[in-house]
């Protein structure tokens, strides 16, 4: 594609279903992307903090975007939004929200924390499919990542 | 408030009379000072020649008429009603002492004011102070002085000064009429009685102390103002009832007054000229007798001849003979024939007692007369016999020598006396006097019925012209008044006896005469007391009716207050809504029960200070409570939204409304009405109402997307298979299918939980009784698989409790607590679940303890949510706890988890208020 650069994503997602989609779809591109995957908000946390079983930096570095689900067990994702935007490190870090929820109080909520896009998880396979194309086109292909 | 307006209304309409009455009492006055000052007599008199008032009177009712005004135009001013009492005291100060120096019979200069007044008019003094009014004054004084000190306290001052006033009232009512018809009843001049003027202005002060007293007294106490003016016009009806029965009474007596006065003159006129008819007749008799032998010439020659030879003794017997019949006919006392030489010839009777010596010495003269000579009543000395006599001379027929004198002499004891002392009825004092001028004196000529030998012995000087004796001889005749010579009042009719210069007096007593008629005016005056007593019973009895219609209104009216008061009490109580009211000017606060309640002040205490009621407010809500206040006064009206701690610190959320009440429209005067509603229900329904709308949303917000996941599952995985069987990828196929599966299945329990926990609450099974250890042997026998498998050890307590309540669901909380427990045993050897309860604060708290994998404190909040799972690795949906929270809640009850941390196993508690009591006492769930 336009940039070989591989570039790390932290997919915050509980359910396997949809991480798998997740997966699926940005396989497609044949880049060279390493997907982190995480099932609740603590992992989610622990990771990005390095703490916990990622304490090691090196084994897990410090991604590059984050993909992350609103519903989470122990910490919800809007809690984990919020802390990674209040870290002065880590609030460059592009996050998009992907979940189910189409709640207004969610979407503005989100904005507010300082997310850099809500996407709605469409309940149609051809929509979804769409979208995680788009958003690996535009996010690996196009977007440029701070260094 | 508006009470005291009406009494303030009826108060003004007396006053108005009062000052009518004082302003006439004052004009009064001060028309007689002037008539004094200018010398017009009748201003201070009322009519010419009658007695005027005093100056003194006149400048004391002034004063008085003065300082009633001034109190009354300002009621509420203390140094004013000081200066009426001064006023007063001195004004009953000086009358005391003017009686006093009136009653020594000393009249003080000072009461003419400097003025040119004669001391004494008709020997009456003028210009000063009768007796009754310097008696009277210092009674209205007292009167008016108890009506200035009454009060609430002591209403019976008024009472007493209401009476004393009526009392005056009819003193000046009697004088005013004493005025109208004539002289007073009272007989004799000891009480000098009032001017006219003075009269009316009693009668006006009266009027205006009883105008002002009466609605202070018990009369009028507490009566509404429609029943105040019937009772009103009660007591003038009985006032004038009573007047006009004293004065129908004066009138009668006066009338019938006269009426004796003209029968008594008659009586005394008629007796009196019957007895001068007689006296003149019998005296006439005797001297017709006389004249028979003057100028008799048969007597003359048997006069002759026994003088010439006195041996002859025929003409001696003869002439015997003849005098003795005379006198035994007519009734002489003596009769003595005397020679011309003065010696006695004959004397008949022969042993007569001595013939006076006044007789005697009037023989020569007798002799020398050719008339006949009368000698009117002589006696010798003071206690010689009082006689009469008449000398008649004898002459020669020839030569009209005189031969003798023959005297006739008249006892007046044998008939005359005896006759003028008869009166024709029985009586005590009546007397008739037979007198004559004696020089310079009047020489009483009978004896008297209240003096012994008084008959020529009596003589009284003709300056005490006030006798009716000295009367008669100084030409008066007719009826007199006077004083008779033993000092009594008398009555008497004065006629002269013809052919004489005697005089007839014929007199009485006034006080027998006027007896009678004080026996009448007892009489009259009973019944006068005794009509006006009947009168005030029958007063008395409408006023009673009147009364009884009064506090039968007054009762039922307190009734519907009462019951209204009750109702208002009531529907504070249900509606939480209490009142105050505020008055600045006490500065206290009074606050209805449900006020008291709500603010949690002392019950009891109605009337407080407005700290006080402000003071259980919030302290963090001091600024809206200033605001408020602030409000009332700029605005008139204000609301305020704060908290109360009440009691034992319980919060209460209170609305509050003031607004400012103006009690009159242009003054400053005003009260502050409040209402206070307690919102704390309504407060707290709102927070639950905003905690349930919260959870609601929770709950379809989890539910949409809990149910919407597995949905983007299918869909998703149905498309990666439709692309699979395209590329034939069997293993993709296969991993698609079970995606599909997992997902659809997940969505199908997801469905059944949400439908069980969608029936708690809305299916409520019967209400049973069980005991808590059968409940939780219940609920251990649902989990017997897991706990077998796990081999968990469960220790109930054997404290006995029971439960009332859906039996099956708080089985179902056992059992998801314990199934809770087991799968987050994490990896404790010696698995253990403790089951129990605790009593904190008196209320039971159960719990279900383990020493399993505990629980992250961050976590704590969260493991109730719906379909919250704290590992995604464990089974289920993570509706269990949900559930159990959901079925605690019905039961009334709260939930919360305790853990010392991860590893440290985990404690969940909760109560089940709902579940302790009784159905019977307890509140339905």
């Amino acid at each position: 594609m336009v940039k070989g650069q591989p570039i790390t994503i932290l997919l915050v997602e509980d359910e396997p279903a949809h991480a798998e989609i997740v997966k699926r779809n940005l396989a497609d591109f044949r880049v060279a992307n390493r997907i982190v995957h995480v099932a609740d908000g603590q992992a989610a946390l622990d990771y990005i903090f390095h703490k916990g079983v990622y304490a090691d930096p090196a084994g897990s570095p410090t991604p590059d975007m984050i993909l992350l689900d609103l519903r989470l067990p122990k910490v919800d994702g809007m809690e984990v939004l919020k802390r990674i935007k209040a870290d002065d490190k880590l609030k460059h870090i592009p996050t998009v929200v992907l979940t189910t929820s189409a709640a207004e109080t969610d979407i503005v909520k989100a904005y507010g924390y300082g997310a850099g896009s809500y996407l709605v998880k469409p309940v149609d396979f051809e929509k979804f499919t769409k979208l995680m194309d788009t958003f690996g086109f535009y996010w690996l292909a196009w977007n440029t990542f701070p260094q | 408030m508006k009470n005291t307006d009406n009494i303030a209304g009826k108060d003004r309409r007396f006053r108005a009379v009062a000052i009518v009455c004082v302003a006439v009492c004052a004009a009064v006055g001060i028309v007689a000072l002037l008539g004094w000052f200018f010398d017009v007599p009748v201003l201070s008199s009322f009519g010419t020649g009658k007695k005027p008032m005093g100056p003194s009177t006149a400048v004391l009712l002034i004063l008085f008429a003065f300082s009633i005004f001034a109190r009354v135009q300002a009621p509420k001013n203390g140094k004013i009603k000081f200066a009426a009492a001064c006023i007063v005291l001195f004004i009953a100060a000086a009358c005391v002492s003017l009686f006093i120096a009136s009653s020594s019979g000393i009249f003080l200069h000072i009461e003419h004011l400097g003025l040119p007044i004669p001391h004494l008019q008709d020997g009456i003094p003028l210009g000063h102070m009768s007796k009754v009014t310097s008696l009277g004054l210092p009674f209205a004084a007292i009167s008016y002085l108890l009506l200035l000190f009454s009060s609430k306290k002591r209403p019976w001052l008024a009472d007493i000064s209401w009476v004393l006033s009526c009392a005056f009232i009819f003193v000046g009512i009697t004088l005013a009429l004493s005025f109208a018809f004539g002289t007073p009843m009272l007989f004799g001049d000891i009480l000098i009685l009032p001017s006219a003027p003075s009269t009316v202005a009693f009668f006006s002060l009266g009027l205006a102390i009883f105008h002002l007293a009466l609605p202070r007294t018990w009369l009028f106490r507490d009566r509404t103002e429609h029943a105040y003016f019937s009772y009103y016009i009660l007591t003038l009806t009985f006032i004038v009832i009573s007047s006009a029965f004293i004065t129908g009474g004066y009138v009668y007596l006066r009338a019938y007054e006269k009426h004796f006065e003209r029968q008594i003159e008659n009586q005394l006129e008629a007796v009196a000229k019957l007895k001068v008819l007689n006296v003149s007749k019998w005296w006439n008799e005797r001297l017709g007798i006389a004249t028979v032998f003057h100028d008799n010439e048969i007597f003359a020659e048997l006069v002759e001849k026994y003088s010439e030879v006195p041996e002859n003794v025929q003409a001696k017997r003869k002439l015997e003979q003849w005098l003795e019949k005379t006198k035994g006919i007519h009734q002489y006392d003596g009769l003595i024939l005397f020679d011309s030489m003065g010696g006695v010839t004959i004397e008949l009777p022969h042993k007569h007692p001595g013939i006076p010596d006044k007789i005697k010495e009037k023989i020569p003269e007798a002799l020398k007369s050719d008339k006949i000579t009368r000698m009117d009543f002589f006696r010798d000395t003071p206690d010689s016999p009082v006689h009469l006599a008449i000398m008649v001379p004898v002459f020669d027929r020839l030569d009209k020598r005189p031969l003798g004198v023959l005297v006739f002499i008249i006892d007046p004891t044998d008939y005359l006396y005896p006759f003028i002392q008869r009166w024709p009825a029985p009586t005590d004092t009546a007397e008739t006097l037979l007198v004559r001028k004696d020089g310079s004196d009047v020489l009483f000529l009978n004896d008297l019925r209240f003096k012994e030998n008084a008959a020529l012995n009596l003589r009284i000087s003709l300056i005490h012209d006030e006798v009716p004796a000295v009367k008669a001889v100084t030409g008066v005749s007719g009826i007199v008044e006077g004083i008779d010579y033993k000092g009594f009042e008398v009555v008497a009719y004065i006629l002269d006896v013809p052919g004489t210069d005697w005089s007839l007096v014929a007199k009485m007593a006034k006080s027998e005469l006027y007896a009678a008629l004080r026996e009448r005016m007892f009489g009259v005056s009973l019944l006068i007391v005794f009509m006006i007593f009947n009168v005030g019973i029958a007063i008395a009895f409408v006023w009673r009716q009147q009364s009884l219609s009064f506090y039968r209104e007054r009762y039922l009216l307190t009734e519907t207050l009462r019951e209204s008061e009750r109702r208002l009490r009531r529907a504070e109580e249900i509606g939480h809504l209490g009142h105050w009211n505020y008055d600045p000017e006490m500065k206290t606060v009074s606050l209805s029960d449900e006020m008291i309640s709500i603010f949690g002040l002392p019950p009891g205490e109605l009337n407080t200070s407005p700290e006080k009621m402000f003071a259980p407010i919030h302290p963090e809500d001091g600024n809206a409570l200033m605001k408020f206040v602030a409000e009332i006064v700029s605005k008139g009206k204000s609301e305020i939204q704060c908290r109360i701690i009440g009691p034992g610190g319980a919060l209460r959320y209170i609305t509050g409304i003031a607004e400012m009440n103006r009690l009159y429209e242009d003054a400053e005067a005003y009260t502050v009405f409040g209402t206070a509603l307690d919102t704390t229900e309504l407060k707290r329904a709102e927070i639950e109402l905003k905690e349930k709308n919260d959870e609601l949303m929770r709950f379809t917000y989890t539910v949409s997307h809990d149910l919407k996941s597995p949905l983007v599952t299918i869909r998703t995985f149905a498309g990666y298979l439709q692309k699979d069987i395209g590329k034939q990828d069997a293993e993709r196929i296969n991993s698609d299918i079970s995606y599909i599966l997992n997902a659809s299945q997940k969505m199908s329990r997801l469905l059944d939980e949400l439908l069980q926990l969608s029936r708690i609450g809305r299916i409520v099974n019967a209400v049973t009784e069980a005991p808590f250890q059968s409940v939780v042997a219940e609920a251990m026998k649902l989990c017997a698989g897991e706990i077998d498998k796990n081999k968990v050890e469960i220790i109930v307590t054997q404290e006995p409790a029971a439960l009332f309540g859906d039996i099956r669901r708080l089985i179902e909380v056992f059992q998801n607590l314990i199934d809770n427990s087991i799968k987050f045993m994490g990896s404790q050897p010696s698995p253990e679940i403790q089951i129990g309860f605790d009593v904190m604060n008196g209320n039971k708290v159960y719990y279900v303890k383990d020493n399993g994998a505990g629980i992250d404190n961050r976590y704590l909040s969260k493991v109730f949510d719906l379909f919250e799972k704290l590992d995604p690795s464990t089974e289920g949906t993570g509706i269990g706890l949900a559930l159990v929270q959901r079925i605690i809640e019905v039961h009334g009850g709260k939930i919360w988890v305790e853990s010392g941390g991860v590893g440290k196993g985990a404690i969940f508690r909760f109560t089940l208020p709902n579940a302790e009591l009784k159905p019977e006492q307890g509140v339905r769930s």
